[in-house]
Parts: structure tokens; C-alpha cells; sequence
């Protein structure tokens, strides 16, 4: 969103004490542009002031500052998008060298010179690195990712968990939301219609969770649909790449086998 | 996403945390027409950011009568005790609703739901799902959302609300981020649940899109605002790039520091200690800081007696902050913190229903003030009022929405809108908005603080004044339509600035220290004459300040001992 000059970047805080001007650093800086999801997109080269201990969101604020190219020619800021700068809200997800992360958690120190920065490769551009990822949100409607009950009327006390449901739980519950693994994923792309990493841990979760049990044969359905989990070919980028750890391998494992009991349940019956 | 050429529904929810979440769904259970629209999707809301856990009485020995009484006292008296009665009763059955909805909240070794002890609390009853409880919740409540298969306008910033002849809301006028263009939303009632106004500080906790747009668009439409001067500062915020480190930290056991290795809160706080109430708290840490006795502007917080075991498996979160941003890995070295600004009590005056001051318009959350808070909210108070607020204004709102006809506004709402954007891009290259924005947060960090007088408030003011007749002349230098951030931080900026105005002038007002509010030039709670809220209205001369009673049921006034 809008609000700039955010503390939370590694740029300087004033006011800050212990924060030092000095010793900022140069950093050469190539961003791909987009003004529109129909326009060309072009590399622009930029050489901005870096803090030690800037993150990536601290270079594009300085563009967005002084929004000047490298050979000196007045531009447009460059867009984004960015919001909790503490790597809960998934907002800022872009590439950076080529490799998928969340800016406002990238250092620069340590990043090969010049940076580059691309918006996601899998989700339609909207400008320069803002891509439009509510398909992640549509395919959740795909795998009906929830619990099928409703509220309205009184249900006593939750469901028991065993401790190690509950573990489970936790590690699946951290998803983002972010589209790291699926920008990872050799699979996924518009023409596989792969449901993705993500969709099929929640999968997993809800097949789980007391709850949400009793409905799992018609998730197991939808992946067991063209797109779903055998189009998973086990490259694991998705759990390399997830800025939460979410454990994406192991849960699309137990999910493969779950899914193929249905469909030899479905096709002995059928 | 297709569009009638007049988009109309019974209900509108502005915001989509937890609070507008669950008012939308609880609206169309009430057989309502339902949207819900948000300048940023759903699951980005800053709800997410919620890390140590969600109140309520539910274990034995606990009651809601104890966990009403933490909540007057945490609050200063300043809370509405009826109010919070609601909250209270009502907390146990919104946690079984959300673990019923599928929350993997920790559980206890029966495999029942287990809680923490947090701040102000006579009881462990905080539920929560390691230290990231606020996202846990969130993706599930964002999942019953589109089981309901409820209209979701993502990524459109409100910019005005709507009103018929007879002065009722009757919709808003936004801006669809995406395309650049302004439409006109016709419904029979509006739900704000905007979140908070954190980014009017630097540094805040909050995340960028906490800029208070809802309680701006409601208080220059005339709805009041109550008791604005109630700012909180939490105290464990991270050196530097003040990131917050949850009360989870202390829940669990951690302790802070000074520069001597004492735990100071003992001359503060000798029974509850850290644990006291966060505005003791934040007070406590200030007053060692300025004194000498901290490190570096900060205090220091220490969780190496916990162990690597509790620290991996419930403040995960923390570790990795502090280990990212700071190179500390805390389960070797204390971190330094100090206080920094977090949430903002006060807000939109909104009743138990979620009913505001202008007829049409309700609010929940953040935005609004119930008013369950009062001068200092508990920690884990926040997430639970989200559900409980928000479930009864969407309630309130469907029911509301029955009762009237079809909302009748006209098509100039649009247009007015419409040159008033142009004329945004058309100003001459001037003043920045972060630069405006920047200057602001300083000022209020600095002069609204932890601790205020007198002489630092009417210097907030003059500067906030001169800035919003320096924001007059901020230009829009991006001139694209598509997702435009530029023209929406100009926005943004201009709803902070009058916000900001209106926590100065209640801050003045208040001649007395409550819960946040602490004047070194009125260091006493003066109950004679300011056992009341702050109610400020926005006029065309600047903001009119008057008082309300507080609603005091059961529980009459006490000095405070934590």
C-alpha cells in the first residue's frame, strides 16, 4: 500500500539512536517494468543508496524517492506492493535474483550485484511487480478448503487433538497465502491447472482435523481431477523456496497416498 | 470481477480482518445481500500480525466476571463495564466457534484446548495458536468467508461515505486500485471494520495499511469519535526496526531487564511484574530509559532461562524477528526493546451492536470504540473483540438493513469524488506525502508518546495544522490509473493527518493520566472530573471536543496495583 518511509526496512530510522547514516553503500539495481497488464515490459537500470542492513523494500523506497535511472533520466516510482514488513502478511512476494522471496525480509548485503528485480513469472503482471494472484484464492473454492459446519448452531466444546495433530496443524497453519511455491513449481502454470503446493497441505490439514474429516472424500475428488495431485512430480522447489517452512512435501506425500486409496475405492465400486 | 452498472447490496463491510470477516458472515446468516471490500485482499488484512493469542474464561476456576474485572482495570475504569460484560460472556463461545471452524489451537495434554498467562490477567486464559495466532485465524475465517461464497471487492479503497436527503449512510464511493476508477456503491447499511490508525505514529507495530482511513471517512462524515487520546504503546517492541515482539514472550515466562541485569518491574509492578498492564509496562521501560538505566534507548528483554525447547515450539515467530532483524537469537542473548506504539483504543463511538453515531453506519474492530478498552486494552483482548463486535455489528447491520428501503443516494456523491481525484493529479509537482507522513509520525511519536505535557501537545498541534495545509499542496507525481500507490498514500495521508489532529486535541482535553494517557503536567486519575470518555467531532473550525459518561455497572473505581 501507499504509505512510505516505513522504520521496518533497514533504512535509517531518525531519530533512531544507534542508527548511523554512514557507511551507506551504492547498489546497482535492475527492475522490470510493467505500466499496464497489456504493456511492454522493459528492464530499467537505477544505483541507489543502500544502509547496511537494507532490506530489498529499502531500495525500492529510495526510488520511489528519487525516482532518477542510472544514467541520470527522471522515471516513474517503481510500483509494489507491501504491507507488514515482518513476513507474516505475504504481500511483498517478488523475484530477486531471479529467485522467489518476500522483499521486506531480503537483506541486500550478500546479494550478487546488480540486484534484479522481477514481479512473479506464474501470476498475470498488474504493474511493474504487482501480479494478480486471486487464483490462489479460487482454488481454494476448488479443493473446498474448510471446515463444513455451520456456526450457527451450538456445538459444545471442540473436538480433541492429539499432540501431534496439533504439531501437524501448527506447521500447516503458517501458510501465507505468499504464492512462493507455486512460482517454484515446474508443474504449475495456467495450461496444467495444477492446484499447486499450498492447496494440497490444506488438503491435508482438513482431512485431519476432526471436523473437517467427514467431507474429505469430495476433496480427495477434486484432486484427484486433471490438475491435481498426480500432476505433482516431486521436484520439492516448493518446500526449498517457502519463507514459513511449511513442511509442502510431506503433506503432498500423505495426500498422494490418501488420494490414491479413493480412487481405488472409487474404482472398485464403480 | 464483473460489475452491474450500479453495484447495490443490502450490506457493505469496509475492511476484511477478522472483524469485517465475521460481520460479513454473521450478515448474511441473517439472510442478508452481503460485500465485502478491501484495499487489500482478504488474507494480507492486518489482523495477521495478532501473535500471542485470543482471551477467554473457559478453564476451571476461571469465570467471565474475573476476566470482566481484568478488563475494567486493565482499561483505567475507562471502558464501558456493560460493554465489556458482553465481551466477557461472550468470549467462550466465539473461541469454540473458531476452533469448531478449524483453529489449531494449542492444546493441553487431554488434547483439549491448553492457554497462556498474558498481561493485566488474573488467570491463564489467553488460547492461542503458537505466536502467529492472529494468522491461524485469519486463513480460516477467511475459509468460512468463501464457503459462504460471499461477494469480495479486493484491492478498492474507500474514499468517501454515502449518504440520501435524510443525511443516512447509504453507501461509499471507492476507487477500484486495479483499473484507477471510482464507482458508486449504493446499500441499505455500512459496516466499518477498518483496523487502526498505527501508521499515524513512526515508528508503530502496525503494518503500512493501518493508516485509519475508516475512522477518518467517519469522522469527517459526523460521526463522533470517542476517547482518541488512548494510544497504546506495547512494551516489548524491537530495537530499531520496531517490529513486535509478542506478549507471549512475557506470557511465557521472560523478563526484562535494565542495564544493571535488574528486573525492574518489581518497583512498579511487585506482584504481577512483567506481567503487569501494558501501559505500566511501557511507563515502567520509558522511565529506565530515561534515566539512565537502559541500553542503548532500550531495556532489555530476557528469555534464556525458557529454554530452547519452549522458545522453538511457542515464540518461534519472536526467535526468527529477532534473529532476522537484529542478529539475536534469543535463546542465547536477551534482545533489547523498548515501548512503541500499537494499537489505538479510542475510535469510531460505536454501541454494543456496533450501531455509530450517524444512522446507516456501523463499525467494529479497531476502528470503532465500543467501549471495551477504555484507557489501556489487555493484551489479547484485541482478537476477541474482532469476533464478538464483529459478529454483532453484522448482526445488528442485516437487521438494520430490513427496516429500510431501497437506498436512495445520488449519482453527484460519484462525480464530486471524481473531480476531487483529478484535482489530485493535476496540482503542480510540491510537496511529497512521505516526506509530510514522516515528519508527522516523529511529531507524534515524540510529542504524544508514553509520556505527554501540556507544552509537547500544543506543539503536536501547530505542526499537525501546518501539515495539513502543507498536505494542500502534495502532489501526485505518479500519473497512471493502474494500481496507482501514489494517489492512494496522498489519500491515506490526508486521513491520518485528521486523525492525528483529533488524538492531539483529545489529548489537550484530558487534563488528568488514565490507562495510555500519562501528563507530567496532570500525573494523577482524577475520577471528580474525568471518570468520562473523550467524545471529538469534527467541525469546519477543527475538531469540537465535549465528554460522555462512562457506564460503570458493578465494578466502581480503585487505584490500580499490579
Amino acid at each position: 500500500m501507499g504509505v512510505d518511509d516505513p522504520g521496518r526496512t533497514g533504512a535509517p530510522a531518525p531519530g533512531d539512536a544507534g542508527s548511523t547514516r554512514a557507511s551507506t553503500e551504492r547498489v546497482a539495481l535492475r527492475v522490470r517494468r510493467q505500466a499496464s497488464p497489456s504493456a511492454r515490459p522493459y528492464w530499467e537500470a537505477y544505483v541507489v543508496e543502500a544502509p547496511p542492513g537494507a532490506t530489498v523494500i529499502a531500495l525500492l523506497l529510495e526510488i520511489r524517492r528519487r525516482p532518477v535511472t542510472a544514467d541520470g533520466r527522471p522515471t516513474t516510482p517503481v510500483v509494489w506492493e507491501m504491507s507488514c514488513l515482518e513476513e507474516v502478511c505475504g504481500a511483498c512476494t517478488m523475484l530477486v535474483n531471479g529467485r522467489v522471496r518476500q522483499a521486506c525480509a531480503t537483506l541486500v548485503a550478500g546479494l550478487r550485484r546488480p540486484i534484479r528485480l522481477a514481479p512473479l513469472t506464474k501470476f498475470p503482471v498488474v504493474r511493474d511487480l504487482v501480479v494478480d494472484r486471486s487464483v490462489m484464492f479460487e482454488q481454494l473454492k476448488r479443493i473446498r478448503a474448510w471446515v463444513a459446519i455451520d456456526g450457527t448452531a451450538p456445538r459444545g466444546p471442540g473436538p480433541r487433538f492429539s499432540e501431534q495433530l496439533r504439531q501437524w496443524g501448527y506447521e500447516l497453519s503458517k501458510c501465507m497465502t505468499c504464492g512462493a511455491c507455486l512460482e517454484a513449481c515446474p508443474q504449475y502454470n495456467p495450461w496444467t491447472g495444477f492446484i499447486g503446493p499450498t492447496n494440497l497441505a490444506w488438503v491435508d490439514y482438513f482431512g485431519l482435523h476432526p471436523n473437517a474429516r467427514a467431507t474429505q472424500d469430495e476433496r480427495l475428488d477434486a484432486v484427484l481431477a486433471p490438475g491435481g495431485v498426480q500432476t505433482c512430480a516431486n521436484a520439492q522447489n516448493c518446500v526449498r523456496v517457502c519463507p514459513k517452512g511449511v513442511p509442502l512435501t510431506e503433506a503432498i506425500y500423505r495426500v498422494k497416498r490418501a488420494a490414491l486409496v479413493r480412487g481405488l475405492r472409487r474404482w472398485s465400486e464403480s | 470481477m464483473i460489475l452491474s452498472p450500479m453495484p447495490e447490496h443490502d450490506v457493505l463491510v469496509v475492511g476484511a480482518g477478522l472483524a469485517g470477516m465475521r460481520a460479513a458472515i454473521e450478515a448474511q446468516r441473517e439472510g442478508a445481500d452481503v460485500a465485502l471490500m478491501s484495499k487489500v485482499y482478504p488474507v494480507r488484512s492486518h489482523s495477521n500480525a495478532a501473535q500471542g493469542g485470543i482471551n477467554a474464561a473457559l478453564s476451571e476456576g476461571d469465570s467471565w466476571e474475573s476476566h470482566a474485572y481484568d478488563t475494567v482495570k486493565g482499561s483505567d475504569y475507562l471502558g464501558d463495564q456493560d460493554a465489556i460484560e458482553i465481551l466477557a460472556r461472550e468470549a467462550p463461545a466465539a473461541i469454540v466457534e473458531l476452533e469448531n471452524f478449524g483453529v489449531a489451537f494449542n492444546r493441553d495434554e487431554h488434547g483439549r484446548l491448553g492457554s497462556r498467562f498474558f498481561g493485566g490477567a488474573e488467570h491463564a486464559r489467553t488460547y492461542f495458536v503458537g505466536d502467529f495466532t492472529g494468522q491461524a485465524i485469519l486463513h480460516v475465517m477467511f475459509e468460512q468467508l468463501l464457503k459462504h461464497g460471499l461477494t469480495t471487492y479486493d484491492e478498492w479503497f474507500v474514499t468517501q461515505l454515502v449518504k440520501d436527503d435524510q443525511g443516512a449512510v447509504r453507501g461509499v464511493v471507492a476507487l477500484d486500485m486495479k483499473s484507477g476508477r471510482l464507482e458508486l456503491f449504493r446499500a441499505k447499511a455500512v459496516v466499518f471494520a477498518t483496523g487502526g490508525m498505527g501508521r499515524v505514529y513512526e515508528p508503530s507495530t502496525n503494518a503500512l495499511i493501518c493508516t485509519g482511513d475508516g475512522m477518518a471517512l467517519a469522522y469527517r462524515a459526523g460521526a463522533n469519535l470517542l476517547d482518541m487520546e488512548m494510544v497504546q504503546f506495547h512494551p516489548t517492541t524491537l530495537k530499531g526496526n520496531g517490529a513486535l515482539l509478542s506478549e507471549a514472550a512475557r506470557g511465557e515466562g521472560a523478563y526484562l531487564l535494565n542495564k544493571d541485569g535488574e528486573r525492574f518491574m518489581k518497583k512498579t509492578a511487585p506482584n504481577k511484574m512483567e506481567l503487569a498492564s501494558r501501559d505500566v509496562v511501557s511507563r515502567a521501560e520509558q522511565v529506565e530509559i530515561n534515566e539512565g538505566r537502559g541500553v542503548d534507548g532500550c531495556v532489555l528483554l530476557d528469555m534464556r532461562h525458557l529454554g530452547a525447547e519452549l522458545i522453538l515450539e511457542r515464540l518461534p515467530q519472536i526467535r526468527e524477528l529477532a534473529l532476522e532483524f537484529l542478529g539475536v537469537d534469543i535463546i542465547h542473548e536477551p534482545v533489547p526493546v523498548r515501548p512503541g506504539m500499537h494499537y489505538q483504543m479510542g475510535g469510531i463511538k460505536a454501541d454494543v451492536e456496533g450501531r455509530t453515531t450517524l444512522d446507516g453506519l456501523f463499525a467494529a474492530g479497531e476502528c470503532a470504540c465500543v467501549s471495551v478498552h477504555g484507557g489501556n486494552r489487555l493484551g489479547a483482548n484485541s482478537l476477541l473483540e474482532t469476533v464478538v463486535f464483529g459478529r454483532r455489528a453484522g448482526r445488528a447491520a442485516a437487521q438494520y438493513a430490513k427496516s429500510v428501503g431501497a437506498p436512495r443516494v445520488s449519482e453527484a456523491w460519484l462525480r464530486d469524488e471524481e473531480r476531487f481525484i483529478a484535482s489530485l493529479f493535476d496540482r503542480p509537482p510540491g510537496e511529497r506525502a512521505a516526506a509530510l507522513r514522516l515528519e508527522m509520525g516523529q511529531t507524534m511519536t515524540r510529542d504524544v508518546g508514553v509520556f505527554r505535557t501540556g507544552e509537547g501537545l500544543e506543539s503536536a498541534r501547530r505542526t499537525i495544522a501546518e501539515l495539513k495545509e502543507r498536505w494542500e499542496r502534495v502532489s501526485v507525481g505518479d500519473k497512471g490509473r493502474v494500481f496507482n500507490t501514489n494517489l492512494v498514500s496522498v489519500l491515506e495521508l490526508r486521513n491520518m493527518l485528521d486523525l492525528a489532529e483529533a488524538v492531539v486535541a483529545s489529548a489537550i482535553f484530558r487534563t488528568e493520566s488514565r490507562g495510555a494517557h500519562a501528563r507530567l503536567d496532570y500525573p494523577k486519575r482524577d475520577d471528580a472530573n474525568w471518570l468520562v470518555h473523550t467524545v471529538c467531532r469534527h467541525t469546519a473550525a477543527g475538531p469540537e471536543l465535549s465528554t460522555m459518561p462512562v457506564v460503570i455497572t458493578r465494578w466502581e473505581p480503585e487505584e490500580r496495583h499490579y
